[in-house]
C-alpha cells in the first residue's frame, strides 16, 4: 500500500508549480520615459518605438531605446547638450521650459547622480 | 485490504494534508504580519534654479507629509535667498549696508566667509560682478569673453576679505561696488534645512534630497543600506554616464564641473567657475570636483573651491574641514583625498 496515491502526487506537483510561478519575479515592465511640465506628468513615451515630437518649444526624439532633446528654443540649450538617456537616475531637465524628461526608476545601479 | 490498513492509510493522508494546511496558514500569517519594507515616495519640484527631488520613507508618518514639509522649507529658502531677489541680500547689495539681520542670514554669510577663508579664497562669495561680466549670472544672460581691462576693473569689485561683519549688531557692510552672492551655498543650505525639518518630524525617516546634483542623505536606504550615488562623467556623451560610484549612509555630496554652464569661442571652453585670482574661468586642470561633507551647504561651497584649487597643495588641507575630494583632471586622471575610498565601499 502506497502512502500517497496518484492524485496526491498530482496535487503536490500542482502546488510546487504554483509556488514557482508566484515567486518568479514579474517581468520588466515596458521601458518608458515620463515627461513632466511644471512638475506635472504630461505624457509618457514608449522607448521601444522610435518617435519624434514637439513639446513646449522642444523637439524630442526617441531612437534606439534612448530619448533626447534634439532642439529647443531655450537660450542655454543645456537640455540638448545633455544627450540621450535610457536609464533612470538622471533626468533631462530644461529649466527655461520647465520640462523634465525622466525614466522611472526600477531596480537600478544607482539612486542619484552628483553633477 | 484489512480495516487496519485502510485506517492507517487514511491517517497518513490526513496527517500529510494537515501539515500542508498548517504550513500554508503559517506562511500566509507571516507574510501578512511581517514588517513591510519602507516604501519611498518621490517628489520633484522646481526651486533655486534647479529641480529638487525629495525621496523619503518613514515607518510612522506619511512620506507625503514629510516631503511636503521639506519642500516648504526649500521654497522658503528660495524666496529668501534665491533668484534675482528682493530680499535682504539684494537690499544689502543695493545699499552696501544692512543692520538687524536675522540669525539665518548671518549664519549663511558667516559660513560663506568661513569657507572662503579655509580655502584661501578659492571659494569667494563676492564674485557676482565678474559672473555677470561673463554672462553667467542668469540663465538668459548673454555669454561673452570680456576684455582684459573689463576683467581687471571687475576684479577690483571682488574680495571676500572686504566684507565687514559686525556680529554684535548683526550688521554687514560692503565697500562700494562689492556684491555678496550667496547662490553658491543657498542650495546646499536648503537641502540641509529640509533634512533637518524631516528629521524633526520623524528622526527615523530615511531617504535623500537631490537639488540639481547636490545630494544630502536623510537616512540610509531601508535603514541599513547605502544610497548609491554616481559621479557624473565630465566628458560623457550623456548625463547618465558615470565615472565612479560612492555609497552614502549619511552626509552629503556635491559636484562642480565645467560642463554645467559653458560656452565655446574659437575652440576654447569658457565655463562658469571663475578663479577669484584671475577673474577668468578656472584653469586648474580639474574638470570636475566632487566633495563629500556632512553638510550639503559645505559640500557645495568646497566643491567649487576644490575645482578652482585643482591639485594645488592647498587641497590636502580640505580633509581638516571634514571635506573629502574627488577630482577628475583634464587628462582624465583622478585625484582622491585620503579617506575618500571609504565611501567607495558598500
Amino acid at each position: 500500500m502506497k502512502f500517497l496515491g496518484k492524485f496526491d502526487w498530482l496535487i503536490i506537483v500542482i502546488l510546487i508549480l504554483a509556488a514557482i510561478i508566484l515567486f518568479i519575479p514579474h517581468g520588466q515592465s515596458a521601458p518608458i520615459a515620463e515627461i513632466y511640465h511644471d512638475g506635472r506628468l504630461v505624457m509618457t513615451v514608449d522607448l521601444r518605438v522610435d518617435s519624434h515630437f514637439s513639446l513646449e518649444g522642444m523637439e524630442i526624439a526617441v531612437s534606439g531605446g534612448r530619448i533626447s532633446v534634439v532642439d529647443s528654443d531655450c537660450p542655454d540649450r543645456i537640455c540638448v547638450n545633455q544627450g540621450a538617456i535610457d536609464r533612470p537616475g538622471i533626468p533631462i531637465v530644461c529649466v527655461p521650459n520647465r520640462v523634465v524628461i525622466k525614466i522611472p526608476a526600477g531596480d537600478t545601479q544607482f539612486d542619484a547622480i552628483t553633477q | 485490504m484489512s480495516k487496519r490498513n485502510i485506517a492507517s492509510f487514511l491517517k497518513g493522508r490526513v496527517l500529510f494534508y494537515g501539515i500542508l494546511l498548517v504550513a500554508a496558514a503559517a506562511i500566509l500569517t507571516y507574510l501578512f504580519l511581517r514588517e513591510k519594507p519602507v516604501e519611498y515616495y518621490d517628489r520633484t519640484e522646481y526651486y533655486l534654479g534647479t529641480y529638487v527631488t525629495v525621496r523619503v520613507g518613514s515607518k510612522t508618518l506619511s512620506p507625503l507629509v514629510l516631503a511636503d514639509a521639506a519642500m516648504k522649507e526649500i521654497k522658503r529658502i528660495d524666496e529668501k535667498f534665491g533668484g534675482r531677489g528682493s530680499g535682504t541680500i539684494a537690499q544689502l547689495n543695493a545699499t552696501g549696508q544692512a543692520n538687524d539681520l536675522d540669525n539665518e542670514t548671518m549664519f549663511l554669510i558667516k559660513s560663506a566667509l568661513k569657507v572662503a577663508e579655509n580655502t584661501g579664497g578659492a571659494f569667494d562669495p563676492t564674485l557676482f560682478t565678474l559672473t555677470a561680466l561673463w554672462g553667467f549670472d542668469y540663465a538668459d544672460s548673454e555669454n561673452r569673453v570680456p576684455l582684459d581691462s573689463e576683467i581687471v576693473s571687475a576684479l577690483a569689485k571682488t574680495g571676500y576679505r572686504r566684507v565687514e561683519l559686525d556680529e554684535n549688531n548683526m550688521a554687514v557692510r560692503l565697500p562700494e561696488g562689492l556684491t555678496l552672492d550667496l547662490g553658491g551655498i543657498a542650495k546646499g543650505y536648503a537641502v540641509d534645512l529640509a533634512i533637518a525639518r524631516i528629521k524633526s518630524l520623524d528622526p527615523q525617516a530615511t531617504g535623500f534630497i537631490d537639488a540639481g546634483g547636490d545630494i544630502g542623505v536623510i537616512g540610509p536606504k531601508y535603514g541599513n543600506r547605502p544610497w548609491i550615488v554616481g559621479i557624473r562623467d565630465p566628458r560623457g556623451n550623456s548625463v547618465q554616464d558615470v565615472v565612479e560610484y560612492i555609497y552614502l549612509y549619511d552626509g552629503a555630496v556635491a559636484t562642480s564641473g565645467d560642463y554645467e554652464r559653458f560656452f565655446v569661442v574659437d575652440g576654447i571652453r569658457y565655463h562658469h567657475i571663475l578663479d577669484p585670482k584671475t577673474g577668468s574661468p578656472s584653469r586648474s586642470g580639474a574638470i570636475s570636483a566632487t566633495v563629500i561633507n556632512k553638510s550639503a551647504m559645505l559640500a557645495d561651497a568646497y566643491a567649487t573651491a576644490a575645482f578652482v584649487m585643482g591639485k594645488d597643495p592647498g587641497i590636502t588641507f580640505l580633509p581638516r574641514y571634514g571635506t573629502l575630494v574627488f577630482l577628475v583632471m583634464e587628462d582624465r586622471s583622478t585625484f582622491k583625498s585620503p579617506g575618500f575610498e571609504v565611501y567607495q565601499q558598500k
